[in-house]
């Protein structure tokens, strides 16, 4: 579980970033992207784990692409027909989910037993989904003076922020806006990380 | 251009002289002055206003990076220039958080995250202000008629550079000055007086407007309206050596002969039809050649590199002040060459000594 905070994948390790730039402009579509990776992320590590055992060495990779390939193919019909606007919005990186998958998919092949890979990898995901989250918040609350969450019976599902709702910094809805707050954020890590070190020597 | 107090810099032998970083920031202040004092008492209260708040964010800024790097930087000036930049490219009229956001950005984001003066690596007042100009459309707006039209005009006149922009495609004119003319833009009695005896006693037929413009009664950002006191507070500038021809020439030139080359485009009058005199006197272009292009931070090192960094940003301005959305593209001109001085840097270095003549790559 280490993937959730201290190794997170985009904050720390800077992996998965095309998608955290790009859809974090509303807190709803990192929240759907987050959990799709996840969802991606946790069946491929569990069924490219138990086919390993019956796998040769040398065709391994080419079947671990294969499910992720099938996983999030699936995940993209299911979402298209669940959640058809939300899908729109997040375009073609919901089918890129399985690129993502395939550089998060860290060690395959490394027989360290299904269950616990399978936990690593949810782990990666939720970590995934925190950092996608965390950005999308900061860059809609300070863009838009708003966080669009799920609508649920009756709530239309959009925070609105007072002050800045009048008044919002546009630039941080922009391309602009995700390099700067993921920049920032990596800082803080990088921070955090560097206390934590120093402090254990 | 790092200068950390009384640390020595390179390898002796050094030549001493009397100028520190916040001779160099004071200075550039003094020289901008004039030009600022004009704008608060053409358009008002309301612009010392607007100055005021962009330097108190400015200086708040600078006094929490300093905190925060235990090592304080208020004293150079450095953050007051910036302060004082960010009001003189902003229109008086604007609600006030936007002069304190575009200080604060400048200052904090721009300049502060990057290591503190010397390793901006963009101009932190005019980031801060494109900053602000692409959040919020207000910062775009808010002109103040000057106090020198008679009769008072109200506030619905644009900036000549905005104006001729939205109205250029729609009228008839076939250049700025006629269309300003044509539209009936207001004049002030002191250039129409002047204009008329220049006209009387010389012979020479000079519009009001041009005049307008070159002495700052024009509504427009609250610094950049009087090119004639920016140009006169330059002169101390070049004469210390605080800045050198090579930036406002290339700039200048560049600019001109591609204004006046294309400059007549958007009026359906063809190629060569621009109006140079227009685009020298209106917008922000005396600022940014003679003080914003100059920064020492942010251009390049070499008097080969000045040329062609002045080159950049004269041909970018003149593409986006032509072509582009914005009325006046210069600021953005400065920011994306501000981007290229590292490499043009790397490419003009001198050769190293005896190391034939390859050059040191960036």
């Amino acid at each position: 579980m280490k993937g959730a905070l201290r190794d997170n994948p985009v904050l720390a390790l800077a992996l998965g970033l095309c998608p955290s730039l790009a859809i974090t402009t509303q807190a709803v579509n990192a929240i759907a992207m987050g959990v799709a990776v996840l969802l991606v992320l946790v069946c491929a590590r569990l069924v490219s784990g138990l086919l390993d055992s019956v796998l040769l060495e040398r065709s391994r990779a080419v079947v671990h692409i294969l499910v992720v390939a099938i996983l999030t193919t699936g995940v993209y019909e299911a979402m298209g027909s669940l959640f058809p606007a939300l899908t729109r919005s997040l375009g073609i990186y919901v089918p890129l989910i399985a690129f993502n998958c395939l550089i998060l998919d860290g060690t395959p092949g490394e027989a360290r037993g299904v269950g616990r890979l399978a936990l690593d990898a949810l782990g990666m995901g939720i970590g995934f989904t925190l950092a996608l989250l965390l950005i999308a918040v900061l860059r809609e609350a300070l863009g838009a003076g708003t966080i669009t969450l799920f609508p649920l019976a009756g709530w239309s599902g959009v925070l609105r922020i007072p002050v800045l709702h009048d008044a919002p910094l546009r630039v941080m809805t922009m391309s602009v806006g995700a390099f700067l707050t993921l920049g920032y954020l990596r800082a803080l890590f990088a921070w955090i990380e560097l206390r934590r070190r120093e402090g254990r020597t | 251009m790092s200068l950390a107090g009384s640390e020595p810099l390179a390898i002796s032998p050094h030549l001493h002289r009397e100028i520190t970083t916040a001779r160099i920031m004071w200075g550039v202040t003094a020289c901008l002055l004039p030009a600022g004092l004009w704008g608060v008492w053409q358009f008002g209260p309301r612009a010392l206003l607007v100055v005021l708040v962009a330097l108190l964010a400015a200086l708040a800024g600078e006094l929490l990076v300093g905190l925060l790097r235990s090592r304080p930087t208020v004293r150079d000036g450095s953050a007051f220039l910036t302060g004082l930049l960010v009001g003189y490219l902003l229109p008086p009229g604007v609600p006030l958080y936007v002069p304190a956001a575009a200080s604060l950005f400048g200052i904090l984001v721009v300049k502060g995250s990057f290591g503190g003066l010397g390793n901006n690596w963009m101009n932190p007042a005019i980031a801060g202000t494109v900053f602000a100009f692409f959040s919020w459309s207000a910062a775009r707006r808010g002109w103040i008629a000057p106090l020198a039209w008679s009769p008072p005009a109200g506030a619905s006149w644009a900036e000549p550079l905005a104006f001729v922009k939205s109205a250029a495609l729609t009228s008839g004119a076939h250049g700025p000055i006629e269309l300003l003319a044509s539209a009936g833009y207001p004049v002030s009695r002191f250039s129409q007086a002047l204009g008329g005896w220049l006209h009387g006693a010389l012979g020479l037929g000079i519009d009001a407007h041009y005049l307008d413009l070159l002495f700052g009664c024009v509504p427009g950002s609250i610094g950049e309206v009087s090119p004639l006191l920016l140009g006169a507070g330059s002169v101390y500038l070049f004469r210390t050596g605080i800045i050198t021809w090579h930036v406002p020439a290339s700039l200048g030139g560049t600019f001109l002969v591609l204004v006046a080359v294309f400059g007549g485009l958007p009026y359906g009058a063809g190629f060569f039809a621009g109006n140079p005199v227009f685009h020298l006197l209106s917008g922000s272009l005396a600022l940014s050649a003679l003080y914003m292009a100059c920064d020492p931070a942010t251009s390049p090192m070499t008097a080969k590199g000045k040329l062609i960094f002045g080159a950049g940003v004269g041909a970018l301005g003149a593409l986006l002040r032509l072509c582009g959305s914005a009325p006046d593209g210069l600021p953005l001109a400065i920011i994306l060459m501000n981007i290229a001085t590292p490499l043009i840097n790397g490419l003009t270095g001198p050769g190293r000594f005896g190391g034939g003549s390859g050059r040191p790559r960036a």
